[in-house]
């Protein structure tokens, strides 16, 4: 088993630290080049979401991403203490539509979506609980 | 990550994109790039050939460009993508709204 996680405040200059996070497991397991580039549009969509609009503005507080890798499945674990908020339940985007017709907005929620084969949540403790899953091919 | 941009003739512009576009930097990106494309009829290249890396803020930002530029009867063309970038354009559909060309590895490694 291969395990190792991150704590980072909700302050938009940490999405470096999350890249270097990731860039570390690619190293660590060997992923392709491209599996952790998805990864990391993955986790930076995600975090930056928590960032962005978990909390009120002005206020401090840590979110933390695990990582864990059992056989050969990669599972990532977002937690933080901000207001809930179900990313399994936003409403999926039609990428069907011309760009004059494409909204702007849900691309990233579509793309965890995309990318990962299990996406869940829960709330527990007043907690977020985002659990992201992917296969390693 | 890094902009240059290369003003070809009245009207062309090739904007070389370098490096990673994330949340980070996607507003300064944004900044850079949308005063350029205010005119009407432009034709307009973005380069990929340094590019590395997208987060959905600037996928965002690609979206508003085409968006914009097509709105005004000009053209956007994104050349030598790199190809991992590629497989998530066509994850969210972008392949068919954008005129991508995927960057020729093996032939570069070919010349050398």
């Amino acid at each position: 088993m291969y395990e190792i996680n991150l704590m980072l405040n909700n302050k938009v200059g940490e999405i470096s630290r999350l890249t270097q996070f990731v860039k570390q497991i690619g190293r660590d397991l060997e992923l392709s080049k491209a599996m952790t580039m998805s990864l990391n549009v993955v986790l930076e969509e995600a975090v930056t979401n928590i960032i962005f609009y978990a909390y009120p503005p002005d206020e401090n507080h840590q979110l933390e991403v695990k990582c864990v890798k059992r056989g050969n499945y990669l599972t990532f674990t977002i937690i933080d203490t901000g207001y809930p908020f179900d990313l399994t339940q936003v409403k999926e985007i039609d990428i069907s539509l011309s760009a004059q017709d494409r909204p702007i907005g849900g691309l990233g929620t579509f793309l965890i979506k995309k990318i990962m084969n299990e996406v869940s949540y829960k709330r527990e403790n007043d907690k977020n609980i985002l659990t992201l899953k992917k296969e390693l091919k | 990550m890094e902009i240059i941009i290369n003003n070809i003739e009245e009207g062309k512009i090739v904007v070389d994109l370098k490096g990673r576009l994330d949340t980070l930097n996607a507003a300064e990106a944004e900044v850079k790039l949308l005063p350029l494309i205010e005119g009407t009829n432009l034709d307009i290249t973005i380069d990929c050939t340094d590019f590395e890396y997208i987060s959905s803020s600037g996928m965002r930002l690609f979206l508003t460009l085409q968006k914009r530029i097509t709105a005004n009867n000009g053209t956007l063309k994104i050349i030598n993508l790199d190809e991992n970038i590629m497989d998530v354009f066509e994850m969210i559909g972008f392949s068919k709204i954008f005129d991508i060309s995927k960057k020729e590895e093996e032939a570069e490694a070919g010349e050398e």
